[in-house]
């Protein structure tokens, strides 16, 4: 594997990162905290929780594959997950499943398998502090019932 | 569509297939809705499966469409809500496009909706297979893909024979010239 050159004028949105070139074929497990492109073959499982993995139009990529970002031109055989988003291009090839919050696929890209978005609730907002507790105590009967542990209504098995 | 939209929308979790080669439309609905989509070109795959010559004789062996199937749609029986098979069957060979509806009946779980098209016996083998995209909830675009195939013509009584292991089948009004068909499992 090379880290240089790296693909940024063929893939402009990629940084630098490490690149298994196209007469390059590996096999084995990937994983760190680099952004790779594969233009050739790769028979191993990708994790890359937080960069892209980039599969080249000539890229050949068999396992499954988690990351950042996913973007594929190229071939892939396995299951794809991505915290943000996975992109399959126009001519790209993929069979397996796909998970991702924002899954993008191209026309006459071909896809096999199930699809299934990530979805995260948007933040909270801060909690409102309590107001002040009022001078005199309000009845026993009048105030909430609480449940014992986090709060939540207990299940119980009969 | 839109009785398969409103099916759709009143329900959670669901997992539906989608035989029509997946587009951007069509992934962004049904995610959208919190359903799992599952997706195949069943035209691209059929002509990458069967050889030049087995798709020009159309002399397909029971063994092969067996295979087919399970390459092509390898989920566990009753394991899938719903389906939108456009009008894909319409241009495979009769056996395999029977075979295939069977299949699609025994991934389906009970009270399951399929959504199925049939280009008009008028328009002959003009027909083209076409690409649907679900814009919303009520609309649908559709637009020629690919190039002419053989087609199939299937009359009213053709495609009540078709689904005959459905327990019921509703038609829709014609449009481009298409007639829609839902079909529950």
């Amino acid at each position: 594997m090379s880290t240089y050159p790296t693909r940024q004028a063929e893939y402009p949105a990629t940084r630098a990162g490490a690149v298994i070139g196209k007469n390059l074929t590996l096999v084995g497990q990937v994983s760190g905290k680099e952004d790779l492109v594969v233009d050739g073959r790769l028979e191993g499982d990708v994790d890359l929780p937080e960069n892209r993995l980039t599969v080249g139009p000539t890229g050949q990529l068999q396992g499954r594959v988690k990351a950042r970002e996913i973007v594929i031109h190229g071939a892939v055989q396995g299951n794809l997950e991505a915290s943000e988003r996975v992109e399959i291009r126009k001519n790209a090839r993929v069979i397996g499943d796909l998970k991702a919050q924002r899954p993008v696929i191209e026309d006459e890209a071909y896809f096999k398998g199930n699809v299934e978005t990530i979805r995260v609730d948007p933040p909270k907002a801060a909690a409102k502090p309590a107001p002040a507790p009022a001078p005199a105590a309000a009845p026993a009967e009048a105030q909430p019932s609480l449940l014992p542990g986090d709060g939540k209504p207990e299940s119980r098995k009969g | 569509m839109e009785s398969m939209s409103q099916w759709l929308g009143g329900q959670e979790r669901l997992q539906i297939i989608d035989f029509g080669g997946i587009n951007q439309h069509n992934l962004d609905y049904v995610t959208g809705l919190g359903h799992r989509l599952y997706a195949e070109d069943l035209l691209r795959a059929y002509d990458s499966f069967f050889s030049a010559e087995e798709r020009h004789t159309q002399q397909l062996s029971e063994p092969r469409i067996e295979a087919f199937l399970d390459d092509t749609l390898d989920l566990p029986d009753q394991s899938a809500d719903g389906a939108l098979l456009w009008d894909t069957l319409q241009f495979l060979p009769a056996p395999l496009g029977q075979a295939m509806l069977d299949r699609v009946h025994r991934v389906l779980g009970p009270d399951s909706l399929v959504l199925a098209m049939f280009h008009a016996e008028s328009v002959g083998p003009s027909a083209r297979p076409q690409s649907c995209r679900i814009l919303d909830s009520g609309r649908l675009q559709v637009a020629p893909r690919g190039e002419r195939r053989p087609i199939v013509a299937f009359s009213a009584r053709a495609i009540e024979k078709f689904f005959r292991r459905f327990q019921a089948l509703k038609f829709f009004l014609t449009r481009d010239n298409l007639q829609e068909i839902i079909a529950r499992r």
